[in-house]
């Protein structure tokens, strides 16, 4: 998991891919289904936020 | 039996302690800081698991109460010692100075047993309170051995992620697991079910843990980034650093992913516990509390 989110932050062109279609990007990497759902979820996070900024934690305790 | 709440158990407990004033206030003055049992402002996060899961399997209320109560007791202890070892601003250092905080703390976490040994004595459940102070007991202990584990990598020289999220797992992870445990206690004794409660809080609590590093790294009153804690956040931050890198810089922290990467991974557990929640539904628990827990507030 850190070496895919170390490539979205790095690989410019596999971020634009990853954005457009996760399950393809990700088909490489041997996430569990609990990790593959939530790199999905952040590909579709920075999908609208050119720069890699900041995501969403939300409000927790 | 009348209802009682969590808060009446705790002040009934400060009370029957006969504390001289001064203690006293000392004492008041930790429950009440945020997020503890006698804040008006915020929830209490282990007084609303342990409800939340005994509500899901059964349990009595007024119990849970009793175990809500005993459990903030600790954590509040805890609060004021962790606060110490990290080397933050604690409230009750500031007011009643360090020799003074540190009595507190062990008043508090004394009163956490009397709460459970004290209603073991006077009902019929006594080997309920039993088994609730020895998982209690054996929740306090392995917290300590994260803390421990968490206290040794300060430094900047952690650069596992891998023993970063065991130490997230093992501080968090294992109380919010004990907290989870005690509730559905109250309400069942099937070690089936116990073990999937176990899960569902080492997933949430590890969740919960995850979300504070963030928090804390991005922190100039916490002392994650000046103490070079191996936390996931400041740990995957190092290990993206050709030359060294200066933690407090917000823009490095995202632009290394290392926000995202902690993201992702507090969303993994999250995934994980939903996933435990539902097999506890189909274990015949009313999972509706379970979810709340599991979803942004």
């Amino acid at each position: 998991m850190e070496t895919v989110v170390r490539r979205l932050v790095s690989d410019a062109e596999f971020r634009a891919v990853a954005m457009a279609n996760p399950e393809a990007a990700l088909a490489d990497y041997n996430l569990g289904v609990d990790a593959q759902a939530a790199v999905s979820k952040l590909c579709g996070q920075i999908a609208d936020d050119d720069d890699f900024g900041d995501v969403h934690f939300g409000s927790w305790y | 039996m009348s209802a009682t709440t969590a808060q009446q158990v705790v002040l009934d407990a400060v009370e029957g302690a006969g504390f001289p004033a001064p203690f006293k206030e000392l004492i008041i003055l930790a429950l009440s800081q945020p997020g503890r049992i006698l804040d008006t402002d915020h929830p209490s996060l282990f007084h609303e698991i342990i409800s939340a899961c005994s509500l899901a399997s059964g349990g009595h209320p007024n119990f849970a109460a009793v175990a809500g109560a005993a459990f903030e007791l600790c954590i509040a202890a805890s609060d004021i010692l962790d606060e110490i070892e990290d080397g933050d601003e604690s409230v009750v250092v500031t007011r009643g100075g360090m020799p003074r905080a540190l009595n507190a703390s062990t008043a508090l976490l004394t009163l956490a047993y009397s709460v459970l040994s004290g209603a073991a004595s006077t009902g019929d459940e006594s080997a309920l309170f039993l088994r609730l102070s020895r998982e209690l007991s054996d929740t306090i202990v392995a917290s300590t051995i994260g803390q421990d584990a968490d206290l040794s990598t300060a430094g900047g020289n952690e650069r596992s992620i891998e023993l970063a999220l065991d130490i997230a797992r093992s501080k968090s992870g294992s109380l919010v697991s004990g907290a989870s445990v005690m509730g559905a206690m109250l309400g069942t004794l099937d070690p089936d079910v116990i073990a999937l409660y176990r899960q569902f809080g080492l997933h949430l609590g590890t969740a919960y843990q995850l979300n504070n590093d963030q928090r804390d790294a991005r922190s100039s009153i916490k002392s994650d980034v000046s103490s070079e804690k191996g936390t996931v956040p400041l740990v995957f931050q190092r290990n993206g650093a050709v030359d060294s890198v200066d933690a407090s810089d917000q823009s490095s922290l995202r632009s290394s992913g290392a926000l995202q990467f902690t993201w992702v991974l507090m969303e993994t557990e999250r995934n994980a516990c939903k996933r435990v929640i539902e097999a506890l539904r189909q274990h015949d628990q009313d999972v509706t509390p379970l979810y709340r827990l599991a979803s942004e507030q």
